[in-house]
């Protein structure tokens, strides 16, 4: 099934489409976001853009891309584990909390799981920092290999559990 | 001695028909009423015109056992109708998670087939799924309003290419629980 759409105050995150795939190529062939990621080859063209689109049209990921705007600003995905990026030029704005808060949301009231997993490299502070905010909680270290670097990079592991999820979305009283 | 692996796919029984696996005889009225325009539009993969073979191809595919869809035809033949109303399937997905789609032939529109068969394969959730997912055009609010009734709550807007209008067409998603 197609991914839906879900909207929150600023962005529109949508399920891939074919004719995304240049816009998406070119945000992506960026060294400076892909050594954040474990599963992206540097350098990124247009035929690894459209492989990706085309695995999210037949069904077999679950992704969305993020649009603030008419403008791409990354992607973001609910497959073995949550995964994201965001789009060098549009850092700094707080769009991956958001897209993150929507999906996870998404992923709790359409699934019966009991929890949902992360990770991020050591280094990455603002990848962390995201995860933390939603309120997924370290359990530990990882090694993975990063396409990219074509090195094993250390990382942490990090799970969400329904009951934070509900806690937190919860306001106290 | 080798053993086979075999995928049991039950005959469900309904009020007005029975839901039952597909078999080589059914390619002809199958092929019939799927070869309607009206058919092919509110789906994602049936082509339009049908080219010839593609309802038997769907049923071979759907009697390997290698299959991620179990397709069931709705057969009325045991109550008066006719041996093929249309059809109903279950594609599993990830995690105890299925997306449901069907089918009723334009000859038997408003007589409520689909959400009976919707209803009967869902209570007796064949897949043992947590979860069933469905997509509907947004031009077929009679579709949607199947799923409705039958529990579904309405997830949000997409978009899927439909093959027959050669178009990406706006749909609505939804989902049903069933695990506890």
């Amino acid at each position: 099934m197609t991914v839906p759409t879900l909207r929150t105050e600023r962005l529109a995150l949508m399920a891939p489409r074919s004719r995304d795939v240049r816009v998406v190529a070119k945000a992506l062939n960026d060294f400076v976001v892909s050594r954040w990621l474990s599963v992206v080859p540097f350098p990124y063209g247009v035929t690894d853009a459209e492989w990706f689109i085309n695995e999210n049209l037949r069904g077999a990921f679950r992704a969305w891309f993020i649009w603030a705007d008419e403008r791409f600003v990354g992607t973001i995905g609910l497959d073995d584990e949550l995964g994201y990026w965001i789009a060098q030029d549009a850092w700094g704005h707080g769009y991956a909390t958001e897209a993150a808060r929507a999906v996870v949301d998404y992923h709790f009231k359409t699934s019966n799981e009991d929890s949902l997993r992360s990770g991020h490299f050591e280094e990455n502070a603002a990848s962390r920092h995201v995860l933390t905010k939603l309120g997924f909680e370290d359990i530990g270290g990882q090694t993975l290999f990063s396409q990219a670097r074509q090195e094993d990079v250390l990382g942490r592991s990090m799970l969400l559990t329904r009951e934070a999820w509900h806690r937190l979305r919860t306001p106290p009283q | 001695m080798r053993y086979e692996e075999i995928i049991v796919q039950d005959t469900i029984e309904a009020d007005r028909f029975v839901l039952r696996p597909c078999r080589k005889s059914d390619a002809g009225l199958i092929a019939m009423y799927a070869s309607d325009d009206r058919v092919a539009r509110g789906t994602r993969a049936m082509p339009h015109p049908l080219p010839p073979g593609s309802v038997e191809a769907m049923i071979e595919r759907a009697s390997q056992n290698q299959r991620s869809e179990d397709v069931w035809v709705i057969d009325g033949s045991a109550h008066g109708h006719a041996e093929a109303l249309g059809l109903i399937s279950l594609e599993r997905m990830d995690r105890a998670q299925s997306e449901i789609f069907y089918w009723i032939a334009p000859a038997f529109w408003n007589t409520g087939f689909a959400t009976e068969a919707v209803r009967t394969l869902i209570a007796a959730n064949p897949h043992q799924s947590d979860r069933i997912f469905a997509e509907v055009f947004q031009d077929n609010p009679g579709s949607a309003r199947v799923l409705t009734n039958c529990g579904f709550d309405y997830l949000g807007d997409a978009e899927a290419f439909s093959v027959s209008r050669k178009a990406t067409v706006p749909t609505w998603t939804y989902t049903l629980k069933l695990g506890s």
